[in-house]
């Protein structure tokens, strides 16, 4: 007759740490042969398993403190290992989201970048230009573009729950400096005397060279008409005169001049002109009869 | 005599994106011409800095007239008129949007060798302008109008590039306008 030992009561688990909702296999280790278990998950004082190796899901965060008791002919023993199954609260990943202001200026444009991300993230990597490289790993970062162009803004957000990356495409313009000291100038006055706004265009605006002489030119250029006068057309010209849809007129043509021989064009410049086409009366128009009718009305002149 | 000297800066702006967005064939032909007869020596930002300017001028002082013109014939400033020898100040406080006749500026570009044109071309556009003012304020005279500021101009603004009988459009947005000379100093 082999007489039986009392068992030692032992266990493990297959993990002790997680997030919740989190199952764990709680296995048996004990010694000398139990014959019946007894287990308390969570030190409550009530069995919630009697089988060997029980399965338990632990729905709230917490430590949790464990508890096996064991039995056989010989007698019972009992393990008790405390704060042995951390459960952590379930993070919610991110949801990655920006603003930016200014998102268009003149270079170099400083920009400031605002993290308007869900869930909390913990971590930021900015791409300010998309091409690959982290630039900055603050939340709301500034950032100076030095040269023009339009750029694509990358955000990667992450907490314990994950991560989230947003792509903005050509979230951000960056403008050339405007350099030339040119005087165009729009004059709109409002004249008291005729009730109404005159709108006057300033003088051509000349954007001149250097002079330049071609290499091997001889021939100066033919004249050509000066602006205001009717052109010669070229194959690519298009002229579009008379009123179109909205009562205005609308011009367009192209002309182009070839020397007859190589090319000498000393002094070559840009000049621009233009206006306003209105496509209602303005000037004098609705307002001014009524004032007129008004006065007729009350039998008062102005 | 209020004078208009100076762009929006907003439109200027605005004006600066639409041009990097699609660009002018106008502003392109010139700037190819130019590359092609004189390489180097004009920065190709110098037309595309002009021509906005230009154009801005143009934009905000259509804006300007065609807002006044509109102001001028709504019901609360036909209210406002009395007769009175001397100048008085009111400001309309129910504006509502207005929505402004499309006005079309127009920028023609010629390249000159000295003062004969060797090649020119223009460019037009088509303005649709719905704004809202706040804070209005008018000074009156004998029933007519002599001076006329506002503490905000809002601008919603479609571009169109005027080609043939077709209208493209180019740009869209709303926003606030600086309109130099015709503000009114915040908290005044």
């Amino acid at each position: 007759m082999i007489e039986e030992t009392k068992p030692v009561a032992d266990f493990t688990a297959n993990v002790t740490r997680g997030v919740s909702p989190m199952t764990v296999r709680f296995t048996d280790t004990s010694r000398n042969n139990p014959e019946s278990w007894t287990w308390d998950f969570n030190n409550d004082g009530r069995i919630e398993s009697k089988i060997e190796n029980p399965l338990h899901t632990y729905s709230e965060p917490g430590s949790y403190t464990v508890t096996l008791i064991v039995t056989n002919s010989a007698g019972s023993d009992n393990e008790t290992k405390s704060g042995y199954i951390t459960v952590e609260k379930r993070i919610t990943p991110p949801v990655a989201a920006f603003s930016a202001k200014p998102l268009a200026g003149y270079a170099p444009l400083t920009v400031h970048f605002t993290d308007m991300s869900r869930n909390n993230p913990v971590s930021w990597q900015w791409d300010f230009d998309n091409d690959g490289k982290a630039d900055d790993k603050q939340e709301n970062p500034d950032y100076t573009y030095p040269e023009p162009g339009v750029f694509s803004v990358r955000l990667t957000v992450g907490n314990s729950g994950g991560s989230d990356e947003l792509l903005e495409n050509d979230y951000v313009t960056v403008l050339e400096p405007v350099t030339t000291g040119e005087e165009t100038s729009v004059d709109a006055t409002l004249n008291a005397a005729s009730s109404s706004v005159t709108v006057r265009t300033s003088a051509a605006t000349a954007i001149t060279t250097p002079p330049t002489t071609l290499p091997g030119s001889t021939t100066a250029p033919s004249g050509v008409a000066d602006t205001g006068k009717t052109a010669d057309y070229s194959f690519l010209l298009i002229a579009l005169i008379g009123g179109i849809i909205l009562g205005g007129s609308y011009l367009w043509h192209r002309s182009r001049v070839t020397p007859a021989s190589t090319n000498e064009m000393p002094d070559l410049h840009v000049e621009m002109s233009g206006g306003i086409e209105f496509s209602e009366e303005i000037t004098g128009g609705r307002a001014d009869d009524r004032l007129e009718k008004m006065n007729h009305d009350d039998g008062k002149r102005p | 005599m209020i004078d208009i000297t100076e762009p929006s800066p907003e439109l200027l702006l605005e004006l600066s994106i639409m041009l990097q967005k699609g660009g002018i064939p106008a502003v392109k032909d010139a700037e190819q011409y130019m590359r092609k007869n004189d390489p180097g020596s004009l920065k190709k930002t110098d037309i595309q800095a002009a021509f906005i300017r230009r154009l801005s001028g143009y934009v905000t002082g259509g804006i300007i007239r065609l807002t006044v013109e509109k102001v001028k014939s709504t019901e609360e400033f036909q209210k406002s008129l009395k007769d009175s020898s001397s100048p008085y100040t009111v400001v309309l406080e129910k504006l509502a949007p207005l929505t402004l006749p499309e006005y079309s500026p127009y920028i023609d570009i010629a390249i000159k060798s000295g003062t004969a044109v060797v090649w020119r071309t223009n460019a037009a556009f088509v303005i649709r302008p719905l704004v809202t003012l706040r804070n209005t304020r008018i000074t009156l005279q004998e029933r007519k109008l002599k001076e006329f500021k506002f503490g905000a101009l809002n601008a919603a603004m479609s571009i169109y590039l005027k080609k043939d009988l077709i209208k493209e459009e180019l740009h869209s947005f709303q926003r606030d306008l600086t309109i130099p000379g015709f503000m009114i100093p915040p908290g005044t």
